[in-house]
């Protein structure tokens, strides 16, 4: 009973509240005394006034978000020029090439071999195909040098491969000088090599122009140029190249069973395919028998790449910006202790708290705006340097460059509602007094 | 405006009497000095005069309306079109010109921007101060900041100017000139209130409130004083 009743003067307490401030405001309009008002657009202008006037004000406050969005937009943007340049890497050389080998090579009688060239060239996506082949057991030397080995004579130990023309040029075999020998040569069985440069220098041979002698083992060939590139197979720099005809000159009936591979140079994008089907042209009765050592797919390598590389920095650049929503609360705050008799003139000639409040989160919000601003820019010149000192094409979102001054407005937004709250609080008299 | 039995009292661990309940009537084109020590109630009464602060004690009635009844809201509304104040330390905004700091008193207004800054151009030329219109207050000197923060009130077009201590931060001359001011307002219909403890000054004012310890007494033509 004695609640209700409670509830009753409750109630009528709060009745005769409502009646007498409908009464107040009732007389207010009588005297013609109308609410105070601030416009959106003097709103702005304020917020405008107040961030130019104080140029330095707002640099200082925008200063966190300038780092952070800077920093958001080097990551995002260095990121995908990086994984751009590593998968444009990996396009160009190793996601062309397709490399086949015999699983059981020194049990079974060698099946790759040139001859298996002609069945890949045919393939749709191959753009050519060739037998590289390491003659002798894995690691073996052979005693190459200027004259037949004599004793008390230093030789040098060097490796010997036999090279297919077309494993030549799916190598990416490059002369320094004289000339590659040709399918005529390999098939007549021609005694002639090709050197690395590193063999060469070894060898002390700097030219072909004399048609040099050298001995591998006690057979004699002809050199007939010198290799200084070979990305695709660089162990033949080191080496003796000789065609595949003369090989068993060198290696006699055990180095038929050295390790031979056909490496095949596909078009872009192509290497999967041609690694299924390649197989079969080889060996169709024992496809099983050859195995093929295929790239990872370029895209998937790309979006691999990129994603967790993306998603590293986005945390960084995340991280950044909190941190810089961080930086524009505190400074708001200390700007707001600092402009405590303008925030009590203001109240004094009539602005409502509220008003107050939209004067600071306007101003935070502009200068969040600005530090975005100045802060991709910052962000896209440090794209620039980067990928202008590492040779990499830039690669930014241009999306992003509207999305980063909108991200600098919405931190500034954030970090303006404490601020703009305890701004609002001020009582008009305690500023004054200060 | 109108104080009936108004009293201020600081709530505390020992409760401070700011302003004892005191009843007085303020006419329009009457200038009212209040005078009194540091510490003794000036600026409370000021301040309650103003509706910066409410009475804890009493009513206050402005053209007939108890503040009392008003919430936050309408003592806001009401003290930005009734009252205009200018402070000992003119409080202008640094980095705004002489033009724009006497334009904020009309920006809670929605009144247009050229219509803002016709009035606080108007309101410079009153004090004076015509041809500072584009003057940063810190190249102004003292007598015209204050001129500036009087053109501040001035063009909310107030119907009570409340002044405190407007002359403390001014030299004789420029406080003359200030005085002068306020006393050619008050012929000109608007109630003018000055809060002061420069004697000189309170003498040159027709009407004149003693406070002493919170106690508000009127000071007689003759020099004596009564009772509120």
């Amino acid at each position: 009973m004695s609640r209700r009743g409670g509830r009753l003067r409750s109630r009528r307490r709060r009745g005769g509240w409502l009646k007498r401030r409908r009464t107040a405001a009732a007389a207010l309009a009588q005297i013609g005394v109308p609410a105070s008002r601030l416009t959106i657009r003097d709103a702005r202008r304020e917020a405008l006034l107040a961030v130019t006037r104080a140029p330095l004000r707002t640099v200082l406050t925008s200063m966190g978000t300038v780092l952070a969005v800077g920093t958001a937009i080097a990551t995002i943007g260095l990121s995908n020029s990086a994984a751009g340049a590593v998968s444009g890497t990996f396009d160009a050389l190793r996601a062309t090439i397709v490399t086949f080998s015999n699983n059981n090579r020194f049990l079974r009688p060698p099946d790759l071999t040139d001859k298996a060239e002609k069945p890949l060239d045919r393939l749709n996506g191959v753009v050519r195909a060739g037998l590289i082949w390491n003659l002798g057991s894995p690691g073996h030397l052979f005693q190459v040098g200027r004259t037949v080995p004599q004793p008390g004579q230093p030789q040098i130990g060097l490796p010997v491969i036999a090279a297919s023309v077309g494993g030549l040029a799916t190598a990416g075999a490059r002369l320094y000088t004289g000339r590659f020998y040709d399918a005529g040569m390999d098939h007549r069985g021609y005694h002639v090599a090709l050197l690395g440069a590193t063999a060469a220098r070894q060898l002390g041979i700097t030219g072909v122009g004399v048609s040099p002698a050298i001995f591998i083992g006690q057979v004699p060939f002809t050199v007939i140029g010198i290799v200084d590139r070979a990305p695709l197979d660089p162990g033949a720099l080191l080496g003796v190249i000789v065609p595949p005809g003369a090989a068993a000159a060198v290696a006699g009936s055990f180095g038929a069973y050295g390790y031979r591979q056909i490496m095949v140079r596909t078009v872009p994008g192509a290497a999967q395919l041609i690694g299924r089907q390649g197989r079969f042209a080889i060996d169709p009765l024992h496809p099983s028998e050859i195995s093929a050592s295929v790239p990872t797919d370029p895209s998937r390598l790309r979006q691999s790449v990129s994603s967790s590389l993306t998603s590293l920095l986005l945390a960084i650049a995340l991280i950044a910006l909190g941190v810089g929503v961080i930086a524009i609360a505190n400074t708001t705050l200390l700007s707001v202790i600092q402009r405590r008799a303008e925030i009590g003139l203001r109240r004094s000639v009539g602005a409502a708290p509220r008003h107050i409040a939209v004067m600071v989160v306007s101003e935070a919000v502009l200068t969040g705006a600005i530090g975005g601003l100045m802060g991709t820019s910052v962000g896209v010149l440090v794209i620039s340097a980067v990928c202008a000192n590492h040779g990499w094409a830039p690669v930014l979102d241009p999306r992003l460059l509207v999305a980063a001054p909108a991200a600098g407005a919405v931190a500034g937004l954030l970090a303006g509602l404490y601020p703009a709250w305890r701004a609002s609080r001020v009582s008009p008299i305690s500023a004054l007094q200060r | 405006m109108e104080l009936i039995g108004a009293a201020v009292t600081y709530p505390g661990a020992v409760p401070v009497r700011a302003l004892r309940p005191v009843s007085v009537t303020f006419a329009a084109g009457e200038m009212v000095a209040v005078v009194g020590r540091s510490g003794s109630g000036k600026s409370t009464l000021l301040n309650v005069l103003g509706l910066l602060d409410r009475q804890t004690q009493g009513r206050y009635l402005v053209r007939g309306v108890d503040t009392s009844l008003l919430g936050e809201a309408g003592m806001t509304s009401l003290r930005a079109r009734e009252f205009g104040f200018v402070f000992q330390t003119f409080h202008l905004l640094a980095d705004r010109t002489a033009a724009e700091n006497a334009e904020l008193g009309m920006l809670y207004r929605s009144m247009g921007l050229r219509e803002r800054r016709a009035a606080a151009c108007d309101a410079l030329e009153r004090v004076g101060l015509g041809h500072r219109l584009a003057a940063l207050p810190g190249t102004l000197s003292g007598g015209e900041s204050q001129r500036v923060a009087i053109a501040r009130a001035l063009a909310q077009r107030p119907r009570v100017l409340l002044c405190d201590e407007p002359t403390g931060n001014l030299d004789r001359r420029n406080a003359d000139v200030v005085i002068d001011l306020l006393a050619g307002l008050a012929s000109e219909g608007l109630t003018v209130v000055v809060v002061t403890h420069d004697a000189q000054i309170a003498g040159a004012v027709p009407r004149c409130l003693d406070i002493d310890d919170g106690l508000v007494s009127e000071r007689t033509p003759a020099g004596r004083e009564a009772g509120p």
